[in-house]
């Protein structure tokens, strides 16, 4: 659905994007992390054609967005993450205006206006004032309006920004039934807690780079295989150490009391059979398992930087 | 045929905003002031209904076609600086501009809610005005003259402050702008112009010849870009003896042969359209987000 190459874009001397690369396939709500002035709204703002890039190429849905302007318009549906209201204008009256700004008129447009506002859940405010709504219920009236035309891709840009907990939990919900109905969404966040749940796949950036990109479950056993494996045993803690010693693909281990963590570069299979060893040889094994890394211990690796070194190369001219 | 989706959804946001009540309520109420002042104060000094009078009303129309493109001036640029400045500071310019209205449509929508306030404001004055009419002098068609000319200064006075909302971020100084460069239209080509006169008078007196009448050439036409020279040439040719602008501009050289300067009104409100249309396309442009800076 989104393919980005070499996507680089300069403000003045400062490079906000620097031959970013990434790829979000069809039907993924694919979650975009990164910290505070990463380029996340850069890249996004490129997406949706509300920016031009210095060099590179955006391709959504097979279409080059510097050339087919129209059609990608078509094709997403923006979600900024500032929600502006006009005032002295109703609910449905603000969705006609949108449906009418792509071209849809009449009986489409209300059956068009109700059936969103029905998936967003605010069909009884479609009376209401856009500016008595609450924040939640106008980021849902956003949600409403960036589907009006019936796009393909959806991009949000930090949607969750100033909403409640519950709110937000409601939001990411109605992003998933989306999605389960076969949205492709790009959602932007720097709170990977936020995405972790409910994306299928994240791409971290960082200083205008992807630092890593893929599918949530193949990040998470990667990370895990790297991880030593922590054995607790009830008693016979040599024997186990020893045991774990002979084994070929035990590259290190360290013993703390009745606990061992043991570098293990076999595969789950290989894992399965080295408990098996462990209790053939009658240890009392209590538990066995990766040590456990959330996504959130990555990002903050992966988007860790020695400001303080960079600050006094810069002052001192290195 | 379906609307400019921005001019409706202005329209229904005018509609339900007290402001536009307001303004229209108390343009007219200038109106009938004037027109009661008029009336009332050559009673007074005359006698109600004296026979053959007819300067008294005349001067009325006069002052409320001034005092209409005067309220124009005041209005339109407050209307139209903010129009898009508004939007990029409300934060609803980006959603509009990823919708498939492109950045001409949106300023075309803008100004045709603005003008409809003047159309507005014109149509509602009507009754007003037309009190003259009862005493003669001034028919149908130079109302109706007044009121193109009206929406010609609006077209020109908003597109102008459209102009300023693209170019300035903050509406505060995109108001100011608008302001600034309608009384430079206004007042300024009027004082360049005087100044140039000036000068050639100066250049004839160094050279030896004094009291003699200066010529400034086409410096003349920028007048053609000022909407107060417009209504004077078109007010003074309905009540006057129709040489009122030619006498001005002959005063600072010889057009009384000059199709531009004899036909003024007309050729001033084509030139400032085209100029309109210039400003609109250059606001577009500088609107859209893909251009090359």
């Amino acid at each position: 659905m989104l393919k980005i190459e070499n996507l680089c874009r300069q403000f003045g001397d400062f490079t906000a994007l620097d031959h970013l690369n990434m790829q979000v396939d069809k039907g993924e709500l694919f979650g975009f992390v990164g910290p505070n002035g990463a380029g996340k709204t850069t890249t996004i703002r490129i997406i949706s054609g509300l920016l031009r890039a210095t060099s590179g190429e955006v391709w959504v849905n097979g279409m080059r967005t510097s050339s087919n302007t129209k059609k990608l318009k078509e094709s997403i549906g923006y979600v900024p993450d500032t929600f502006g209201v006009y005032d002295n204008l109703k609910v449905s009256e603000y969705l006609e205006f949108f449906a009418a700004a792509y071209g849809i008129y009449g009986k489409k447009a209300s059956s068009r206006r109700d059936e969103v506002l029905e998936k967003v859940g605010l069909l009884p405010q479609r009376e209401m004032m856009v500016d008595t709504l609450s924040r939640g219920m106008q980021q849902r009236l956003c949600l409403a309006r960036a589907l009006i035309h019936h796009p393909q891709f959806l991009v949000l840009d930090e949607p969750g920004t100033g909403l409640d907990p519950r709110t937000r939990r409601a939001f990411r919900q109605t992003l998933k039934d989306l999605c389960e109905e076969g949205y492709t969404i790009l959602i932007s966040s720097h709170i990977l807690t936020e995405l972790s749940d409910i994306c299928t796949s994240i791409g971290i950036i960082d200083m205008g780079k992807m630092v890593l990109q893929g599918q949530i479950d193949e990040i998470m056993l990667s990370i895990e295989a790297a991880n030593p494996l922590l054995i607790t045993v009830f008693k016979d803690v040599d024997k186990a150490a020893e045991l774990l010693r002979r084994n070929p693909l035990v590259t290190r281990i360290s013993i703390d009391k009745n606990k061992i963590a043991a570098h293990f570069t076999g595969s789950r299979e290989e894992e399965a059979m080295l408990l098996r060893d462990l209790v053939e040889a009658q240890i009392p094994v209590v538990s066995f398992m990766r040590e456990q890394t959330s996504l959130e211990t990555l990002f903050f690796h992966l988007t860790e930087h020695d400001e303080e070194v960079s600050v006094f190369e810069f002052e001192s001219g290195i | 045929m379906n609307l400019n989706p921005v001019f409706d959804r202005e329209i229904k946001r005018n509609c339900r905003s007290m402001k536009i009540s307001w303004i229209v309520f108390g343009c007219n109420l200038v109106l009938g002031m004037i027109a009661v002042i008029s009336f009332l104060g050559e009673g007074v000094i005359h006698g109600y209904m004296q026979a053959g009078r007819y300067r008294m009303p005349i001067r009325c129309y006069m002052m409320m076609g001034y005092a209409l493109f005067l309220m124009v001036s005041l209005l339109v640029p407050g209307i139209t600086a903010g129009s898009v400045s508004l939007e990029r500071e409300k934060q609803t310019l980006d959603v509009l501009l990823t919708t498939n209205l492109n950045p001409w449509k949106i300023i075309t929508g803008k100004l045709e809610a603005s003008l409809s306030m003047v159309f507005l404001l014109a149509v509602s004055a009507m009754p007003a005005v037309a009190l003259v009419m009862v005493f003669g002098g001034v028919e149908l068609w130079d109302l109706l003259a007044l009121v193109g000319l009206l929406v010609v200064s609006g077209i020109f006075i908003g597109s102008l402050g459209i102009l300023c909302s693209v170019i300035f971020k903050r509406t505060t100084l995109a108001t100011l702008m608008a302001y600034v460069l309608l009384i430079f239209f206004v007042a300024g080509t009027a004082a360049i112009v005087m100044i140039g006169s000036h000068i050639k008078v100066l250049q004839l007196e160094a050279e030896g010849m004094y009291g003699g009448a200066s010529d400034i050439g086409p410096l003349i036409y920028l007048l053609l870009l000022n909407p107060f020279a417009s209504f004077f040439s078109l007010l003074s040719g309905q009540v006057g003896n129709g040489r009122e602008m030619l006498d001005v501009c002959n005063a600072l050289g010889d057009y009384s042969g000059n199709f531009a300067v004899n036909h003024f009104a007309a050729f001033s409100a084509g030139i400032q359209l085209v100029l309109s249309g210039g400003f609109v396309a250059l606001a577009g442009a500088l609107m859209n987000p893909l251009k090359k800076r």
